[in-house]
């Protein structure tokens, strides 16, 4: 029986859908987002599926809790993937992070970051990925990164959404 | 050997006209397929061109996927989502040129390379936008988005790499302590898939991706790190029984649904299940795993599968079935009847690695196998099933030589079992010929 062409479409317009909205979700911070400057610090490993890039790591990949403004539930026991939002402040031409929040302030003009939990301790310290850690580029290109990280400070340039989505625009180095 | 002739593939199509315009009947047809040997496939050496031809595309299709590569920097970001959204289109769009020409087998690869090319650009998309949120998500997406299209062109191809996708995806759960109930859902889609599609290689890969889905299931009552899990014997004999339920579970199903699949896969496979879960309660007869592994079956899932397969309904499905869910039974019975005899100490803990809660439970296991080995030489005997009297015959010497090594410090006691398990299966014998034999 030959498949029927309907079912055939929809079959395909899900695909298309997913991918559709995995590339406006993408784009969306691209559009309209506010851009910054983070500093970064990279190492240079390879994924299997998605070719070279250099891992960053951002001040807030791993947060003191009592280093910053902690306005997490301290009774609440955070699982991995759970949001929370990181409030940045610029200082000089980069934004630093100075504070962590369960939801985002609506009285604030500062930028805050949408980010996930990927570990928690309750006392310490807490994990945190917002989606910016990976930057793909050709293997040449990741190298002269890491030498350039050995021998001055890099920053990412990243475009932050007002919902707090962000995506990462490029790796450079710090300006003299 | 007319297959192989370039015109014969043509002469195949018209023979098929004529019968649609009823100009020759179906078995006319048939014989003309016969004579000209239409109905065989042609030798290998006719479709090397074929094979010379794929290797030649697949060749310049890597050459040009170096060359964006190598300018894949310089490229605007639409021009890299292009690169990807372009030959998924084209698959598309090759799938309904088929399915137009009524080529049903060329329209559905079309459609798997389609399904590929989708979890690619997923990945590809990843990669241009600089995404490193979630990372199992990319799979999880490629599956929402190609089972149901394996599901409906019922293609085991497609199946089978859906499968090493979803095992993907599970490996990286558990590694992020995860459950999602998606994961459910997706192992039956693939159940049903291999109800209405046999593949035996969809078959066997199923049982390597059952085990982690049920270590995934294991992850939301238990969470717990998953490096841990392989080192941890409590984890070990938890997805044993799990995996021994799942099977009895899936002899049951394939004794509903696989006429479609060729009978002697079927038996061996079968077989294989039922040798698994008959050595897993051979396992707990040594008194030393016991003491390594405790006595930590969880039982629920296991105990209500083997009773809905006793359920006089199921009787009648596979006799197999039913034999190995009376094995499961007798395994948790001990379970439950250790669970009542030993109540917690003062701490909380059962004592598993008491001496005397060792020996009773090895000894009290040990008799359960040899009246299961009995049993199933008595039930082979009593149906007249050769296979069941020889799986008794085969576990009562596995388990006289086992109790052989363990025994041989202590002769007389060794002397006396074995003296009446050589009298039991002299009895046997007695029996067997006394009714069989002489038939």
């Amino acid at each position: 029986m030959l498949p029927d062409k309907k079912i055939l479409y929809i079959l395909m317009s899900l695909q298309v859908l997913i991918l559709s909205g995995m590339i406006a979700s993408s784009w969306y911070p691209l559009y309209v987002g506010t851009e910054i400057r983070m500093k970064v610090y990279p190492l240079d490993p390879r994924d299997l599926l998605r070719g070279n890039y250099v891992r960053l790591s951002y001040d807030f990949s791993r947060l003191e809790l009592d280093s910053i403004q902690n306005h997490l539930d301290s009774n609440k026991i955070y699982n991995f993937g759970e949001m929370v939002f990181v409030e940045l402040a610029k200082e000089g031409d980069y934004y630093k992070t100075i504070a962590l929040w369960e939801k985002k302030p609506s009285n604030t003009e500062n930028i805050f970051l949408k980010t996930s939990i990927a570990s928690y301790s309750h006392q310490y310290a807490i994990y945190l990925s917002a989606g910016l850690e990976s930057y793909y580029t050709k293997s040449q290109k990741a190298l002269q990164i890491e030498k350039d990280i050995s021998s001055q400070e890099v920053y990412a340039v990243i475009k932050v959404a007002p919902n707090g989505q962000a995506r990462l625009l490029r790796v450079e180095p710090a300006k003299n | 050997m007319l297959a192989g002739f370039k015109r014969s593939q043509a002469f195949k199509k018209e023979i098929k006209v004529w019968v649609d315009d009823q100009i020759i009947t179906e078995e006319q047809a048939h014989l003309l397929a016969q004579i000209y040997e239409l109905d065989k496939d042609a030798p290998w050496y006719y479709q090397s061109n074929f094979i010379l031809g794929g290797v030649a595309t697949v060749l310049v299709l890597m050459g040009f996927i170096l060359i964006i590569s190598y300018n894949w920097d310089e490229l605007p970001i639409w021009g890299r989502m292009l690169s990807g959204l372009v030959p998924l289109f084209f698959s598309y769009g090759m799938a309904f040129y088929f399915l137009n020409r009524l080529q049903k087998d060329a329209a559905e690869l079309a459609m798997f390379a389609g399904s590929v090319l989708f979890g690619i650009n997923i990945f590809l998309q990843a990669q241009i936008f600089n995404l490193s949120s979630y990372y199992p998500d990319g799979f999880l997406w490629w599956l929402i988005g190609a089972l149901p299209a394996a599901i409906y062109l019922r293609s085991h191809l497609l199946g089978v790499v859906l499968q090493v996708i979803y095992l993907t995806w599970l490996i990286l759960q558990l590694q992020n302590i995860q459950f999602s109930w998606l994961s459910p859902v997706f192992m039956a889609g693939f159940l049903y898939l291999l109800s209405k599609k046999p593949s035996w290689l969809a078959v066997v890969l199923h049982f390597v991706v059952i085990f982690y889905f049920l270590g995934n299931i294991s992850t939301y009552f238990e969470p717990r790190p998953y490096d841990n899990r392989w080192f941890d014997a409590s984890y070990r004999i938890f997805s044993l029984s799990y995996l021994s339920s799942y099977g009895l579970l899936f002899l049951l199903l394939l004794g509903k649904i696989g006429h479609d699949y060729n009978e002697k896969f079927r038996n061996r496979f079968t077989n294989l299940i039922s040798f698994g879960i008959i050595t897993f309660f051979f396992i707990y007869t040594f008194r030393e795993s016991i003491n390594a592994w405790g006595f930590m079956i969880s039982p629920y899932i296991f105990y209500i599968v083997a009773l809905m397969i006793l359920i006089p309904n199921f009787n009648k499905i596979v006799p197999e079935v039913k034999f190995s869910a009376i094995i499961v039974l007798l395994i948790l019975s001990v379970k439950l009847l250790f669970y009542i005899s030993f109540p917690e100490n003062a701490e909380g803990v059962r004592p598993p690695n008491a001496l005397d809660w060792q020996i009773f439970a090895s000894v009290l296991m040990n008799i359960l196998f040899f009246i299961f080995c009995i049993g199933s030489i008595y039930i082979g005997i009593t149906l007249r099933d050769k296979g069941l009297f020889m799986q008794g015959i085969f576990w009562l010497l596995v388990l006289a030589l086992a109790r052989y090594l363990d025994l041989f410090n202590d002769y007389l006691t060794s002397a006396v079992i074995f003296i009446l398990c050589g009298l039991a299966i002299y009895f046997v014998n007695y029996l067997w010929n006394k009714n069989y034999a002489t038939r």
